[in-house]
């Protein structure tokens, strides 16, 4: 933290940033992305003095979003009308041609949304353990202790136990194996 | 039952759970900077705290409150001041302040980083591209603030700062040669690789600023598991340059997301840099 961003740096920040951000705002089933994106930069440039060092700030806009997101869906539930519209929005893939993919996905779903969001950043939006704790405005060997545990959860649940077990013995004897045999594995030959 | 290990297929597969969205276009972009850009004329700061030390690009510039300021014309980027501020040393790295504004400020980081091997001279004027990009932009910035009245606020970079910049970046030009030799079966290009990669841990310009090079100990936490037993869990933190051993660890097989792995996880390449080796740039910035 330092000095407030110039209007030329927070510009290039924006244009850095903003395909990434809107990005993450359509994967959370935003309802109107452009419209969330600039309720974010809004948001940095008034707290232009407290953004995080350079490298760090993608992930603080997505810290940002997360809230924006969280206060739309607040707004939204008070006028009766979250429900209708979060049905409306899909937020996970058509993965019904994937069947690795939609283990893998119905396990993310059961867990805990602080879980989910963690395996989320890290996996989705590719943040590193210090930008994961920069959008989860924690400190960095907390986001690692829940990163570990949303890990631990996932790995846990005993769909993916069988469905890495079933991936691994598939690969250890894929030098071998039939292309038929892998499709049996999780119905994608590779 | 013991929980299982986190492996990379756990990794694949939750990535493919990314629903797709597609590309932001032009137009969605200047849409949504239509939104934003009335809101820089109206909302000043919310905060602005009391002076003023910050990082800027990695290690390399440290921003001061000192008055004094003169035109770029009348004096050279070296000031012969040395950085004595311990707290300034940890984030700016050790050595002379030098001021960006000086005419000779290229002049001035081509001698400082002279010592550094980079695998080719192309990759050398990345790097030192690289620098003058962040390096004119701190001048606008401190034109800017003199524009507005504040004419005691300065940034120099350290050239201990500027060494190890450019030592990273030297990193990533041996990474991508690794990569190059590696994957067309260059046995000669590949063992300099590895040799250039193993004696960097010796680099003055990273010695200077991290004679460690570890991921050390950083904190332990109790959790407790979900069958109520509990164990403690230790986390590690890395010194600046702590991730170069597991670079070379990876220089010696053959893996090129091995390799690319500490880049992206501890440090940043210039795309420019790694064409050879995308998986030392996070996803999200390849093409850039």
């Amino acid at each position: 933290m330092g000095r407030p961003l110039t209007e030329p740096e927070f510009e290039q920040l924006y244009r850095s940033t903003v395909r990434d951000l809107v990005g993450y705002l359509r994967r959370r089933g935003s309802a109107d992305p452009e419209n969330d994106a600039a309720e974010v930069y809004a948001v940095a440039w008034r707290r232009r003095a407290d953004l995080p060092a350079t490298l760090l700030r993608r992930a603080w806009l997505f810290g940002a979003a997360a809230k924006v997101l969280q206060a739309g869906q607040r707004h939204r539930a008070q006028e009766g009308r979250a429900a209708a519209e979060l049905a409306q929005q899909p937020q996970e893939p058509a993965l019904a041609d994937d069947p690795a993919t939609a283990v893998m996905a119905a396990a993310m779903a059961r867990l805990s949304p602080g879980e989910r969001e963690v395996l989320r950043l890290v996996e989705w939006e590719r943040l590193t353990p210090a930008e994961l704790a920069t959008a989860l405005g924690v400190r960095p060997g907390t986001a690692r202790v829940r990163l570990h545990r949303a890990r631990q959860a996932l790995a846990r649940d005993p769909e993916v136990r069988a469905l890495i077990d079933r991936r691994q013995v598939a690969a250890a004897g894929g030098s071998v194996s039939t292309r038929s045999a892998r499709s049996v594995v999780d119905g994608t030959p590779r | 039952m013991p929980t299982p290990p986190w492996t990379e297929d756990h990794s694949h597969l939750v990535a493919r759970t990314a629903p797709p969205v597609p590309e932001t276009t032009d137009a969605e972009v200047d849409r949504v900077w239509n939104r934003v850009a009335p809101e820089l004329a109206a909302a000043p700061p919310r905060r602005r705290r009391g002076r003023r030390i910050a990082v800027g690009a990695g290690v390399a510039a440290v921003v001061l409150g000192l008055s004094g300021v003169a035109a770029a014309d009348l004096f050279s980027a070296r000031t012969g001041e040395v950085q004595t501020d311990p707290e300034s040393i940890r984030l700016g790295g050790p050595g002379e302040k030098i001021d960006p504004r000086g005419s000779d400020y290229e002049q001035v980081l081509r001698e400082e980083i002279a010592d550094i091997p980079f695998a080719s001279d192309e990759a050398r004027e990345i790097a030192v591209a690289d620098q003058l990009f962040f390096a004119r932009r701190d001048v606008r910035s401190m034109e800017i603030a003199q524009a507005r009245g504040d004419r005691d606020w300065r940034i120099v970079h350290i050239t201990g700062g500027m060494r190890a910049e450019a030592a990273r970046a030297a990193l990533c030009s041996w990474a991508n040669a690794w990569a190059a030799a590696t994957t067309s079966g260059d046995a000669t290009g590949r063992a300099e690789a590895i040799a250039m990669l193993e004696a960097s841990r010796e680099w003055p310009a990273i010695t200077d600023v991290d004679a460690e090079q570890t991921i050390g100990r950083a904190e332990s936490e109790v959790v407790e598991l979900e069958n109520g037993e509990r164990r403690t869990v230790t986390f590690y933190d890395n010194t600046p340059f702590g991730f170069l051993p597991r670079i070379v660890e990876a220089a010696h097989g053959t893996d090129l997301r091995a390799m690319g792995r500490p880049f992206v996880e501890f440090t940043r390449c210039v795309p420019a840099l790694v064409p050879d080796l995308p998986q030392a740039v996070p996803a999200t910035f390849r093409g850039q």
